[in-house]
């Protein structure tokens, strides 16, 4: 059975994919530097050490992909779970929490939108409200529901 | 997955999850970055393991999701931006379960191999 800090963390990401795709990209780009630095210790040119780490580093992309499916962003599975973990989240009493799409963007596998344009979401006890470019896009609260509002009603902002 | 670095037939390949294990423990000593955690496991263990990287990303992200370690951004010693991971109270736990289990798993497999050599 997984906590509220789970889903919490979980939520954060699906929000948040472009930023932790970025993140993972310099990360690994950081990490492809000190392999080289290494290999031109032991007395590799620049450029040979720098090839040398790209060689051993292998393949980024493959790379990023993988990470990318341990937390989950599958672009079929994303509106699942952001679903099931605000659910989730909304059964923890007195949590309260705020996720933020990184991104201005539209949808996409790694564009900024959690789902349907949804752009921010905010938890209060047992109410989501989610928001998206344009202003409030519903609230739904009480303990059992979707997770995504049936009756979506927009406040004109 | 952890193999052995160069010569696959001579250096063993560890059990499966032996990995976050791994990571774990090397994160209960101090702080790192990802490259400092690969180069920790391989100096410990005397060039015998090699972590891949394309292993212990999505490892660390696993990690962080089950909040076993927190990730920040910090400034290395030559001032280069790397993500340092820490290990959390919940992973110090964790870690000590690991333990216990592969620690289990050696013992069991030891008494297996002892059984067959005396029978043998």
């Amino acid at each position: 059975m997984k906590g509220p800090g789970y889903w919490w963390r979980k939520c954060r990401l699906l929000f948040g994919r472009a930023r932790f795709s970025g993140e993972l990209d310099e990360e690994m780009a950081f990490h492809r530097e000190q392999m080289a630095k290494e290999l031109q210790s032991e007395g590799m040119t620049p450029g040979a050490a720098r090839s040398a780490a790209m060689r051993q580093f292998g393949n980024a992309m493959r790379m990023r992909e993988r990470s990318h499916e341990v937390v989950g962003f599958r672009a079929e599975t994303v509106a699942h779970d952001l679903r099931y973990g605000i659910r989730q989240l909304r059964k923890s009493p007195g949590f309260a929490g705020e996720f933020h799409s990184g991104a201005t963007g539209g949808g996409g596998e790694s564009g900024g939108s959690a789902e349907n344009g949804v752009k921010r979401a905010c938890l209060t006890g047992d109410r989501v409200a989610l928001f998206d470019a344009e202003g409030l896009l519903g609230v739904e609260s009480g303990g059992a529901g979707s997770g995504h509002p049936d009756s979506k009603e927009r406040n004109g902002a | 997955m952890v193999y052995g670095s160069n010569n696959m037939a001579e250096k063993p390949e560890l059990m499966p999850g032996t990995l976050d294990l791994l990571i774990l423990r090397t994160l209960k000593r101090a702080p790192l970055h990802g490259y400092g955690i690969a180069q920790s496991i391989k100096r410990t263990s005397d060039d015998v393991l090699t972590v891949e990287e394309g292993s212990l990303y999505p490892a660390l992200q696993r990690l962080l999701l089950q909040g076993w370690v927190k990730a920040e951004w910090k400034m290395t010693e030559t001032n280069r931006r790397a993500r340092f991971y820490t290990l959390t109270a919940a992973g110090r736990k964790q870690l000590g379960i690991e333990l216990s289990k592969f620690e289990q798993m050696v013992a069991a497999m030891g008494r297996v191999l002892r059984d067959a050599e005396e029978a043998g």
